[in-house]
Parts: structure tokens; sequence; C-alpha cells
């Protein structure tokens, strides 16, 4: 399983996996082909904070490792930090997750 | 869609909903723990979120409508700021108390746009008039609620400060209060929109109080019966106010014909060197204009500002009236151009295109559309990104599309 390496305001490295970054249309289509990040393994987000780009990894891990569960297991609820939650909400909005 | 397609129900909500369950729950919060008449209440929710700069507003708006999310709760968000402009793509879950709210607690708004603002009431449209006293550009979309009466009274009190008013899909906007419109803020209009308006018939008197130079705007879009809007009734608006639009709609105007077209080329054609300053230009579903009259709007008016040119479903244009667009100045300048349904088209008003600027391009639904005219289209547009054709089925998979170009809509295509 290949990695590929998110990188925030101020230049912090988020590795995550190819197939959770994957979950978002935006970052997959930046990881096909004809994309310079295809090549490099690293997806330039300079617009985000580093703790919310954070969050957003975990995210895109959550939804990778529970949309394959079956019909009835329990799926937990994904938490986020209230004083985060406008900013995060933009940048979900960003990247169509 | 994909998923609904192959019947799986989605199990994981997305981080947007999440995300505006949050904030919601928080708004709910911290509404409950603030006395009614708490002036910081606003700020503390924004804090609380972790607090947003005036220029994301706009932006917050627009996901938290995308997801159709806006409500009376998530409205607290935008209250007791320095907003001049804001934007509501879908107000449909805002109630009246909503809109009131918005207008004691926003009061440096200037320009406002409800779109989908259904439940606007007549009193919360008056309290807007009264409490906004900077307001000068109202676009409202479905406000069936408001009466004659009101709009009577709203356009009294804006009086000599309305500068644009946008409305659209209403039944109760009638001739009288359209009128009332005109008669009373008829000095001050800039812009004017009118659109799907089901009970206004008489569009003649327009002209009788837009006679100043000063309209930049006129939208006429959708009569409830086409010949509400005829070339008598825009031949007089042109007259006295064409020659200085640089936006000109005239969507869905079925009973036009070239009489009109003829009639804007007099209006510029009193400008110096026979130039239009014109920016857009929107004439779809026009399918009386033929051929020669735009042919010859388009060799005698130079247009060096147009951006944006839509001649959808103008079904008689043949590819005369295009190669003349080609050669006009409007070329050099055009930055997206809906060409879709011209179905007489044969293409040879291509080999003369070659627009430095163009962006987007819809070829869609024209038969003469095929993978060698893909090709040829990117590369005599270099800077063309989005070329859109729905509907020609000879575009293939096989098609050679420049690096940097998105063709949107080929039948090869799939999710």
């Amino acid at each position: 399983m290949s990695e590929v390496i998110l990188i925030s305001k101020n230049n912090v490295e988020v590795p995550i996996s190819r197939e959770a970054a994957s979950v978002s249309p935006v970052l997959r289509s930046m990881l096909s082909s004809p994309f310079i990040e295809q090549q490099q393994n690293k997806i330039e987000l300079k617009d985000i904070e580093s703790h919310v780009l954070q969050k957003v990894a975990e995210y895109l891990e959550y939804h990778q490792k529970y949309i394959k569960v079956s019909e009835n297991e329990d799926i937990p609820d994904f938490e986020v930090p209230t004083e985060m939650s406008l900013e995060l909400l933009l940048v979900a909005d960003y990247l169509n997750i | 869609a994909a998923e609904l397609l192959d019947r799986k129900t989605r199990r994981i909500s997305t981080l947007q909903d999440t995300c505006i369950a949050q904030i919601s729950s928080n708004i709910l919060k911290v509404q409950r723990n603030a006395n009614a008449g708490d002036e910081s209440i606003s700020t503390k929710i924004r804090d609380t979120l972790g607090g947003l700069s005036t220029q994301n507003m706009n932006k917050l708006a627009r996901t938290l409508s995308k997801n159709r999310a806006l409500d009376d709760h998530t409205l607290q968000l935008f209250l007791r700021t320095n907003l001049h402009t804001l934007s509501f793509h879908d107000c449909s879950k805002l109630s009246y108390e909503g809109y009131k709210q918005l207008a004691i607690f926003a009061p440096q708004l200037s320009e406002l746009s409800l779109q989908m603002c259904g439940q606007l009431n007549n009193e919360a449209l008056l309290y807007i008039s009264e409490k906004l006293p900077k307001l000068t550009s109202l676009d409202l979309d479905g406000p069936f609620l408001i009466n004659e009466a009101t709009w009577d009274g709203f356009f009294a009190r804006m009086k000599g400060r309305l500068s644009a008013f946008h409305v659209s899909n209403t039944h109760r906007f009638t001739n009288s209060s359209l009128e009332s419109l005109l008669r009373n803020c008829g000095d001050s209009l800039v812009s004017l929109k009118l659109s799907r308006l089901d009970d206004v018939s008489d569009y003649s008197i327009i002209s009788k109080y837009l006679k100043h130079e000063n309209l930049e705007r006129l939208a006429l879009e959708y009569p409830n019966k086409e010949e509400y809007i005829t070339d008598d009734v825009v031949s007089a608006i042109l007259a006295g106010a064409g020659r200085n639009l640089k936006h000109l709609d005239l969507n869905g105007c079925t009973a036009l014909t070239d009489t009109t077209i003829l009639n804007l080329k007099d209006a510029f054609a009193q400008n110096e060197d026979n130039i239009s300053i014109l920016e857009s230009l929107e004439l779809e579903e026009l399918d009386q204009i033929s051929t020669d009259a735009v042919v010859l709007l388009f060799s005698q008016i130079q247009m060096p500002e147009l951006k944006f040119c839509s001649l959808k479903r103008c079904l008689q244009l043949e590819d005369m009236a295009l190669t003349e667009l080609f050669l006009n100045k409007a070329a050099q300048t055009l930055v997206s151009l809906v060409l879709n349904s011209l179905k007489e088209l044969n293409g040879e008003c291509f080999e003369a295109m070659s627009c430095p600027k163009l962006e987007r391009l819809d070829i869609g639904f024209m038969g003469c559309a095929n993978d060698k005219l893909v090709k040829k289209l990117g590369e005599q547009n270099p800077k063309l990104e989005i070329l859109e054709v729905f509907g020609d089925n000879l575009v293939t998979g096989k098609a050679h599309i420049r690096s940097g170009l998105t063709v949107i809509g080929r039948q090869s295509d799939t999710l």
C-alpha cells in the first residue's frame, strides 16, 4: 500500500495511504496520471492549517476503514472538535468529502 | 449517484454533514444558555466554532446552501458582522423570523441576494427595507408570499436608493407592482431583471420610465405568454437606454424577431465608431431570428468588451452568423460562448474561429460536431478549458484532446 504526503500551511507533512486519499474526488484526480502530484506522491494544500489537515487525514482514514464493513456492524461517529467545525466545513467542501 | 444506482445505502456521513451537524447543535446550545437579548450571542457562536474571516463568510454561505443546511440556526453565523454583500443560494429553510433577524442584525448590508426565498413574507420584506439603510441591490428568487400592497410599500420606501432589482419566479408580482417599481425607483435603477413573472403582461411601461442612460443591465426572461414581450416593447426600451447597456439578456422571449436585432444594431450605431460596450449578450431560444440579421449586427457593430455570449437554441442560425461573430472584435475578448442546439451549422464557421481568451464553449446537440472539430477547437483556442459536447454522438472516445482541455458529455465517458 503506497503512501501519499499531504503538505499543509507552514510545510507540515501529513502522511496518508493512497487509498484513503482517494476517498476525496479532488485528491483522487490530483493523483491520476497527467498531474505532477502523481509522480511526486506529494500534494500541496498550502491554504489549509496543519491541525485541520490532520483532522481531514483522520476522516479519510476513518472513511476508508469503515466503508467496507457489513450492514450489521456499528460504525462509530466521527468526532469533530467544535472549535474547528467552521474551518473544517470549508475544507471538506473544497475536497468534496 | 453511482451508489444510488447500485442500490447501496450510504452509511458513512460525509465530513461536511458531520461538520454541519456539529455547528447546528452548538448554535442551539449557545442560544439556550444565552439571554434572548444578549448582543454578543452571534460573536459567541462564531468564537466557539473557531471563528471565520469576513472573506470566508460568503464561501460559508455557499457551502451551507449546497448542503441545504441554511436555516434559522445556521443563519446566526452571519449576524452582527460587517458584511456588505451576502448571497444565499438556497433559503428554502429560512423562516420569516430568520429574515427579520437578518434585517435587524446585519445593518451594513448593501447587496443582498436571496434565492428560493419562499418563506419571505410581507412583514419580513418591509423589515428589510426599513432596517437595512444601506441596501441598494436586492435579488429575490421565488418570493411568492409578497403581495401587491407590500411590493408597493417596499418600493415606496426604497425610492431613490434602489439601484439593482432582480425578481424571478413569483405570480404575485403584477403589472401594478412593476409600475410601482418603475415609478418609485426608475430614476436610480442601473440593473433590472424580470424573469418568469406569471402575472406581468404589460412590459411596455418599462420604456416609459427607463429612459435614462445609466441603465447597465437589462434582463427580460421567459414571459408567461410570448406575446407579452414583443419587438415593439424591446425596441422602445433599447431606443431610450440601449446604447449604454453592458448586459442584455432576452432569454426565452420567443416572440422576438429580426426587428429586435436590427434595433439593437441601430441603438449601438449611435455610439462613436459603432462600438458597443456590451459585456454579455444572451439571446437563448429566440428561434425567429435569422442568420442575415445576426450577420448584420456583428458586421456593423464592433463589440470589444463582449465576454459572454449565448445563442443557445437560436435554431435558424447558420454558419455565416457565427463566422461574422468570429470576425468581430468580440472574438478577442470572449471568455464563454454557448452554441448549444444550433443544428443548422455545418462547421464551416469554425475555420475562422480563433479566440485567445475563450475558456468555456458549449457545442452540445450540434449535428456537425465530431472528433476532428474537437481537436481543431482545442488547437485554435489556446485557453479553452471546458468544452461541452452533450448530445454530439460523433464525438467519440478516439477524439484527440489537447492537454488542459476538459471535454464533458461524451457518450463514451463513464463516471
